[in-house]
């Protein structure tokens, strides 16, 4: 644990300052967004329409006179749910199934990644149309949705590790001793395998963050007026022709800052896990 | 650089590649911007905003109201005065169960051939035997049931319609945008067996005796308008019309800043404030027709009780939604039939934004603490979403929870014809300028477009006595006593009389305006 703890010292930079930095104003805004949202995020204002940046409103309004602060604050909550549940379930799910496809390899690992092949195969965007469409434009169906897209995201990496480990001299010794295949998998493949699969958690964040806000641009993730990022900014896009730039602006930029904060705490980790990673900085 | 700069240019690179093609005469040619074009140009097809502009432009019809000019000097129709179109004379019996139409001698398509009462015959024939919008017209409307019996070519030049019954319709109908007269020697030149009525041909061509013709569609890009060489008021003076479809308003904004296009159709609010503080756009504004309303499906509780919808009224912050989304360009909707319409009254609307009268209604009704419901606007319409949001906000002050519902035109279209959506946006016009009409279409619980229900037997005796007695006292009571009644009994919340705006280069003059809410091209001039 100290080795751990003074790798983590020693690879400690302004990147993962700013990552950590950003990580904890997130946490910040999804904990006290009730107490720090100067104002109601769903209510309409209509008097209030499109007010530029202010001392009232420091992000301004936007067509409904939604106080575009408070907004993105809640915002927070719905984008980091959505993304943080959906990469969870896909590592959850797709670890074990990586494990017993790499593992066992018959004719079953082979048509799961046949499926795999085929979940991969469609545009991320198109499919994750077609899903929301069918399964309805809700919260946890977008996260159902970014989850299963995922999936064999996760499953293919702990799979390509287990490939290379399973021929393992070590592995050789735990099977001439006796240990059970689910023994084998669980404590002497997983540990050994999760390295890559944890650093792609903090990348797959950013890139869940990425296709919410996507999809809800399209009008294909959350509804109105669920304060989330894709769609502020989806909604701000129109008002761009009339030089009202802050309804897209913010919310892009909380975009940007999302997804900069999980990559460089990915960069973060992966240095970490490396014993040959140089510092990031 | 301002992100107001890199937005506005990329849209307007966008723009100008699409309106790159070289005009032949920019003085006689015409580039429009519009949101679709038109699903089919056959006027038996379901009519649409898109479709009522080309039928307006490329279907002559026999019978027009007289012009007159508003007092914005917009040249408007004069519901009170009929006027030969086409049919040079026309004669009604005493008893309004006769039309007579003398046909104009030399009128002619663009394809030259001249209109006589065969045409009209064969017009008639067709729409009866597709049963669709002609047929619709004639039996729904003017109560026609036997074909042969009602309509009877005099002579090469003259036709006659005899209605089993007397109807103040009888010719206000056939100003009517849908009723156009086709060049049945053209058309006839493209049946086949299996479309004995041109059907297919007709969705993607022209053939009547209207000032322009259509000479190339293609569906989701453009529609281009030629000007009929011998149409009989003389030829258009813009010879050419180019409508190209640019979904996106703001991209049709720009278009119309830049000057790529000459015309800007169905702009928002917003934006066509914006467009009037530019000297080189003129913006024309006209109160027309429609009446913008969030239709309750009064079959189903909750909505089928009145206190409820009463409720609901009382809850719309009207001149927030006036002012803030609207500009103050739009009016309140007081009434089912728009208030330029002959028989329209506002006195019996008592819906201010008024929350205790609502909670008091809502705990009379068994709700005091409100109850959830779904709200549907369509996805292609974003002052919908503006408004559904403020809708939001202003019902939950009585605890009534909507969930909003975005749904592209089909999906909310086919939702609400089954009933499946409590509530949802509804924008539309009659055409025909008459309260009984109007009332017929979406009051009359035998209607079919009457979507959200409403079922009153007072009101459809009084609608059936609109549409046939001819005394006209009568019917104006008779439709009073309806806006009364449909005011208590709240079918729908009542929002906003719209109106029309048109965004044109101030260069674009000739504006008029018709119930059909679609662009006449003839009247349009460059200066």
């Amino acid at each position: 644990m100290k080795a751990f703890f003074e790798n983590v010292r020693r690879h400690f930079g302004l990147a993962a300052g700013i990552g950590f930095s950003l990580l904890a104003i997130q946490i910040i805004a999804i904990a006290l967004a009730p107490y720090i949202a100067p104002y109601s995020p769903i209510d309409a204002d209509p008097l209030s329409s499109l007010q530029p940046p202010s001392v009232a409103h420091w992000f301004g309004t936007d067509v409904s006179g939604m106080d575009i602060l408070s907004r993105v604050i809640y915002a927070t909550r719905i984008n980091l749910l959505i993304s943080v549940s959906s990469v969870i379930a896909a590592f959850i799910v797709g670890v074990p199934v990586g494990l017993l496809i790499g593992y066992y390899r018959n004719i079953f690992s082979n048509l799961i990644m046949r499926v795999f092949d085929f979940i991969q195969s469609f545009p991320v965007f198109v499919l994750g149309m077609a899903l929301v469409s069918v399964l309805g434009q809700e919260v946890w169906n977008v996260a159902i949705v970014l989850g299963v897209l995922f999936i064999p995201m996760f499953a293919r990496l702990i799979r390509a590790e287990v490939l290379s480990l399973r021929e393992r001299p070590f592995i050789s010794a735990a099977r001439c001793s006796g240990a059970s295949d689910l023994s084998i998998m669980f404590r002497h493949i997983l540990p050994n395998a999760l390295t890559p699969v944890i650093v792609q958690v903090s990348i797959s964040i950013g890139m869940a963050i990425l296709l919410t806000a996507g999809l809800s641009f399209i009008g294909a993730g959350v509804r109105m007026p669920t304060p989330e990022w894709g769609l502020m900014v989806g909604n701000g896009a129109q008002q761009m022709i009339l030089g009202v730039w802050w309804v897209a602006l913010f919310p892009g930029l909380a975009i940007v800052f999302s997804v900069l904060c999980f990559a460089l705490l990915g960069d973060f980790a992966q240095a970490v896990t490396d014993p040959n990673a140089e510092t990031i900085s | 650089m301002s992100a107001r700069f890199l937005g506005s240019l990329a849209v307007i690179m966008a723009a100008n590649s699409a309106f790159s093609a070289p005009a032949p005469d920019p003085k006689t040619t015409l580039l429009v911007a519009g949101p679709r074009t038109p699903e089919s140009l056959d006027q038996e097809y379901p009519p649409t905003e898109a479709s009522h502009e080309a039928r307006r432009n490329i279907y002559e019809r026999l019978l027009n109201y007289a012009p007159k000019k508003n007092e914005e000097n917009i040249v408007v129709e004069d519901f009170g005065q009929i006027v030969g179109g086409i049919a040079e004379k026309f004669e009604v019996s005493l008893d309004k169960t006769t039309i007579t139409f003398h046909l104009r001698k030399g009128v002619r398509s663009y394809v030259g051939n001249e209109l006589t009462a065969d045409d009209l015959m064969w017009t008639f024939t067709r729409g009866w035997i597709l049963k669709a919008t002609f047929h619709w017209y004639m039996s729904q409307v003017l109560k026609i049931q036997d074909f042969d019996k009602s309509f009877k070519k005099i002579d090469g030049m003259t036709v006659q319609v005899t209605l089993p019954q007397p109807s103040p319709l009888v010719d206000r109908i056939w100003v009517n945008n849908d009723l156009g007269i086709l060049d049945s020697t053209e058309v006839k030149k493209h049946t086949t067996n299996e479309d004995p009525w041109a059907s297919k041909w007709l969705a993607n061509h022209s053939a009547s005796f209207a000032p322009y013709q259509v000479t190339k569609i293609v569906p989701g890009q453009e529609v281009n308008y030629e000007a009929n060489p011998n149409y009989w008021r003389g030829p258009a003076k813009l010879s050419r019309i180019i409508f190209r479809e640019v979904p996106t308003s703001s991209n049709r904004v720009a278009a119309l800043q830049t000057g790529s296009v000459d015309v800007a159709e169905w702009l928002l609010p917003r934006e066509l404030n914006l467009l009037s503080r530019s000297p080189s756009v003129k913006i024309w504004k006209v109160f027309g027709n429609y009446v913008h309303r969030v239709e309750m499906f009064n079959g189903k509780p909750p909505f089928d009780d009145v206190r409820i919808r009463q409720a609901m009224n009382y809850l719309v912050p009207r001149d927030e939604i006036r002012k803030a989304i609207y500009f103050d360009t739009a009016r309140d909707t007081k009434s089912p039939i728009a208030e330029i319409y002959p028989g329209f009254t506002d006195q019996y609307f008592p819906y201010g934004n008024d929350v205790n009268k609502a909670v008091a209604l809502l705990k009379e009704a068994g709700l005091p603490q409100g109850f959830k419901t779904q709200l549907g606007y369509r996805s292609s319409e974003p002052i919908e979403e503006e408004i559904a949001l403020i809708l939001k906000t202003a019902f939950a002050r009585a605890g009534v929870d909507v969930e909003l519902q975005k749904l592209p035109a089909s999906t909310l279209v086919d939702r609400y014809t089954k009933g499946e959506i409590p509530m949802y946006f509804f924008r539309d016009m009659a055409i025909v300028p008459d309260a009984a009409y109007v009332a017929n279409l979406w009051l009359n619980s035998k209607s079919l477009i009457n979507y959200s229900h409403f079922k009153n037997e007072d009101v459809d005796q009084l609608i059936n006595l609109g549409l046939t007695t001819t005394d006209e006292s009568k019917r104006i009571d008779g439709m009073r006593r309806v806006q009364e009644i449909v005011m208590q009994s709240a079918p729908w919340v009542f929002l906003m009389n719209p109106g029309y705006q048109l965004a044109t280069r101030a260069n674009v003059k000739g504006y008029s305006w018709y119930t059909p809410n679609g662009n006449n091209w003839f009247d349009f001039y460059k200066e």
